[in-house]
C-alpha cells in the first residue's frame, strides 16, 4: 500500500445526501430552479473498455460490505474507492492496490483529476431507487460529478424533472445536480457505475480528455401517460391514513410513479404537502415540510 | 398477557429483574462499535437497521459462545448471563433501530421467546405485537411469545439501541425471572374506518412493478397509528396484489409473507 491512510478506512461519505445537504447548507437560501440557465444532464463523452473484463474487476467489490445510499431505498450502496481529504495516494495507483487496474486505467484514460474529489461506485439492484432531490439547493454547484455506466440493464433509469433516461455502458454523462433527479432499478439486474466528483468546473465536460457531446441519450417514453382522475384521488385519499409516523413510506410509495406517468420526479413532495394538509395533522404537515426541504432544498 | 406464567404463551410487557444501566464509557464503546457497514437489512426491514450478534449457544448444553463484538461489549452478555433466564438464552444481538424506519410484521426464531430491552429510555421507540401498540420504557423488556408476530418502529431524530434475546425453555410458557410490567406500557390508537379502508383499496389504482414493496411498506405502518392487529398489513397486501390480478404481485406479495413468517412458501398447483 502507498502512503497515506489505508483505503479501507475510508468513510464512505455522499456529499449529496440529505442531511448533508440539511447540515452544510441550511445557512443558505435556496433558489428556484431556472431550466433555463441549468442545462440538463447529459452525455458528454465515451470510453471504450472490455465490459465483461471490468465487470468481473468490480464484482467482487460489489460483495463487499459497503455504506447504504443515503436516500436510497431498497438495495442500494456506495463504495468510495478513493478520496481527496483521506488518501494521499494517486487514484489509480490506489484503485490499482484495491485490484481495480482496469477502472483505473478507465479513469486515467478518460478524465484529467487534478480537482477530483471522489471516486466511488454506486451500486443497486432489486427494484432499489433514490428518492427525488437535487444535490444542492442553489444554483451555484458544489461539485461536478459525472456517471461512467459499468454494469447495467435496459431495466435501469434516471430521471430528471419529467424526463426519464438510460445510461448505457461506454457513456460519460454529466449530471446535474441542481436539477431535481432520481434512479431506479426496475428488476433484479444489478447496475454499477463509476461516479467521479470533481470541484465544480466551468462546464459540463471540463474534465474529460476527449470530450465529445452525446446529446441526452435516446429518448424513453413513459408507459403509462398521464395520471387518471381515479389515480389522483387514490393520491389525495391517503390523508385518512397519513400521520407524523409515516411521511417517509407515503413518499416512497408515490416516489416512483413518476418513471410510469406523466409528473416529474420532484411532484412527490407536492402530493406529500397536499396529504398532510388535509389530513389536518400537524405533526405530518411538519414532517412532509421537511422532506420537502432536505430533498429538494427550500425554506 | 403475561410471559410470566399462564397457560398457554402469550406476548407483554415485563418488568426486567435486572435493568441493563449503560454508563458513559460502555456507551461510547456501543456507538463506536456500531458506527460499521453491516449485511443488508433483512427482509423485514424498513429502512436501515443494523443487527449485530453478540453471542449464541450451539446447543442445550453448550456455552454462550460471544462472537468478536460479542467480546468487545461483554458487558452486555454478561448481564444477559446474569439474568434468571440467562441459562435458557440461546442467542443475544443488539440492534440499531433505523430513522423513520421500522420492521415488517416478523416471527421470532421458531420454539423461542423473543425479548426486546432498550438499553436506554427511548419513547421514540415502539412496537407492536397483537392488537397493542407498546412503549418500553428503560427496565422492562417487550416479551414476544413463539410464533407471535411483531412490528418494530423508531419515529424520533435519533437512533434506538436495544438487545434482543432468544430465549427458549422447556415450559414455553413463561420466561423464568420476567414480572408483571406497573407501567401502562400500551399506547392508544386511531380507529380504523371506511376512510382508512378506502385510502388502502386506493393504493391498489397505484400499484405497479416498482413500488410494491413500497406499498407493503407503507401498510405495515398502519398499526403504529390504527387499531388494527400487527398481523393486518400482509392481509391488505395480499388482498392488494390479488385484485391486481398480477400473478408477478401476487407471487411477490406470498414470498415476503412466507418469509416474514418464517414458513415455506407452498408450490402452486398447476
Amino acid at each position: 500500500m502507498a502512503s497515506g491512510r489505508p483505503v479501507e478506512e475510508i468513510e464512505p461519505a455522499d456529499p449529496s445526501a440529505a442531511h448533508h445537504r440539511a447540515c452544510a447548507h441550511a445557512s443558505a437560501p435556496s433558489e428556484p430552479v431556472d431550466s433555463k440557465r441549468s442545462e440538463g444532464s447529459r452525455i458528454v463523452g465515451s470510453l471504450a473498455f472490455d465490459e465483461a473484463v471490468v465487470a468481473g474487476e468490480v464484482a467482487a467489490r460489489a460483495s463487499r460490505l459497503v455504506a447504504v445510499m443515503a436516500d436510497s431505498v431498497g438495495d442500494w450502496g456506495i463504495d468510495c474507492l478513493w478520496r481527496h481529504d483521506k488518501v494521499a495516494a494517486p487514484p489509480a495507483e490506489t484503485l490499482r492496490a484495491l485490484r481495480l487496474p482496469r477502472l483505473a486505467a478507465l479513469i486515467d484514460a478518460g478524465f484529467s483529476l487534478d480537482r477530483l474529489r471522489y471516486v466511488r461506485l454506486f451500486m443497486t439492484q432489486g427494484f432499489g431507487f433514490v428518492r427525488p432531490h437535487r444535490d444542492w439547493p442553489t444554483s451555484e454547484p458544489v461539485f461536478t460529478r459525472y456517471h461512467v455506466p459499468l454494469v447495467t440493464a435496459a431495466a435501469c433509469l434516471n430521471s430528471e424533472g419529467s424526463r426519464i433516461y438510460h445510461m448505457s455502458v461506454g457513456e460519460i454523462w454529466y449530471l446535474n445536480g441542481n436539477l431535481p433527479h432520481s434512479g431506479i432499478c426496475l428488476g433484479p439486474d444489478r447496475r454499477i457505475h463509476l461516479v467521479l466528483d470533481f470541484d465544480p468546473l466551468p462546464t459540463p465536460d471540463a474534465a474529460l480528455r476527449n470530450p465529445c457531446p452525446g446529446g441526452h441519450g435516446s429518448p424513453i417514453a413513459k408507459a403509462a401517460g398521464a395520471l387518471s382522475p381515479r389515480q389522483r384521488r387514490a393520491i389525495h385519499a391517503l390523508s385518512a391514513i397519513a400521520s407524523g409516523r409515516n411521511q417517509v413510506q407515503i413518499a416512497d410509495a408515490l416516489g416512483t410513479l413518476h418513471f410510469e406517468y406523466d409528473v416529474a420526479c420532484e411532484v412527490v413532495y407536492d402530493w406529500l404537502d397536499a396529504i398532510a394538509a388535509r389530513s389536518g395533522d400537524a405533526v405530518a404537515c411538519s414532517r412532509a415540510s421537511e422532506l420537502r426541504k432536505a430533498y429538494l432544498g427550500g425554506p | 398477557m403475561t410471559p410470566y406464567g399462564d397457560t398457554a404463551p402469550q406476548s407483554g410487557l415485563c418488568r426486567l429483574p435486572n435493568p441493563l444501566a449503560v454508563d458513559g464509557d460502555r456507551w461510547n464503546r456501543i456507538t463506536s462499535a456500531v458506527n460499521v457497514p453491516t449485511p443488508k437489512s433483512g427482509v423485514e426491514a424498513i429502512g436501515e437497521w443494523k443487527r449485530f450478534p453478540l453471542g449464541r449457544r450451539g446447543g442445550q448444553e453448550a456455552p454462550l459462545a460471544a462472537t468478536p463484538l460479542g467480546r468487545e461489549l461483554g458487558f452486555l452478555l454478561e448481564w444477559t448471563a446474569m439474568a434468571p433466564f440467562g441459562p435458557h438464552v440461546s442467542a443475544v444481538s443488539l440492534v440499531v433501530s433505523a430513522l423513520d424506519g421500522a420492521t415488517r410484521p416478523h416471527t421470532g426464531p421458531p420454539g423461542h421467546w423473543r425479548l426486546l430491552v432498550p438499553l436506554d429510555e427511548y419513547p421514540h421507540l415502539l412496537h407492536v405485537c397483537g392488537n397493542a401498540l407498546f412503549a418500553t420504557p428503560w427496565g422492562t423488556a417487550l416479551a414476544i411469545a413463539p410464533g407471535d408476530l411483531s412490528s418494530a418502529g423508531c419515529f424520533g431524530r435519533h437512533e434506538a439501541l436495544h438487545l434482543m434475546v432468544d430465549v427458549t425453555t422447556q415450559d414455553l410458557g413463561r420466561v423464568p425471572g420476567l414480572s408483571p410490567c406497573e407501567w401502562p406500557g400500551t399506547l392508544g390508537r386511531r380507529r380504523f374506518g371506511a376512510a382508512q379502508l378506502a385510502a388502502v383499496s386506493g393504493l391498489g389504482h397505484l400499484l405497479n412493478d416498482a413500488n410494491f414493496e413500497r406499498i407493503f411498506d407503507l401498510l405495515c405502518m398502519l398499526p403504529f397509528d390504527f387499531e388494527i392487529d400487527v398481523a393486518t398489513p400482509l392481509v391488505l397486501a395480499q388482498e392488494l396484489a390479488g385484485r391486481s390480478g398480477r400473478p408477478e404481485l401476487i407471487d411477490r406479495a406470498e414470498t415476503l409473507h412466507c418469509a416474514l413468517l418464517g414458513a415455506p412458501k407452498l408450490s402452486r398447483v398447476a
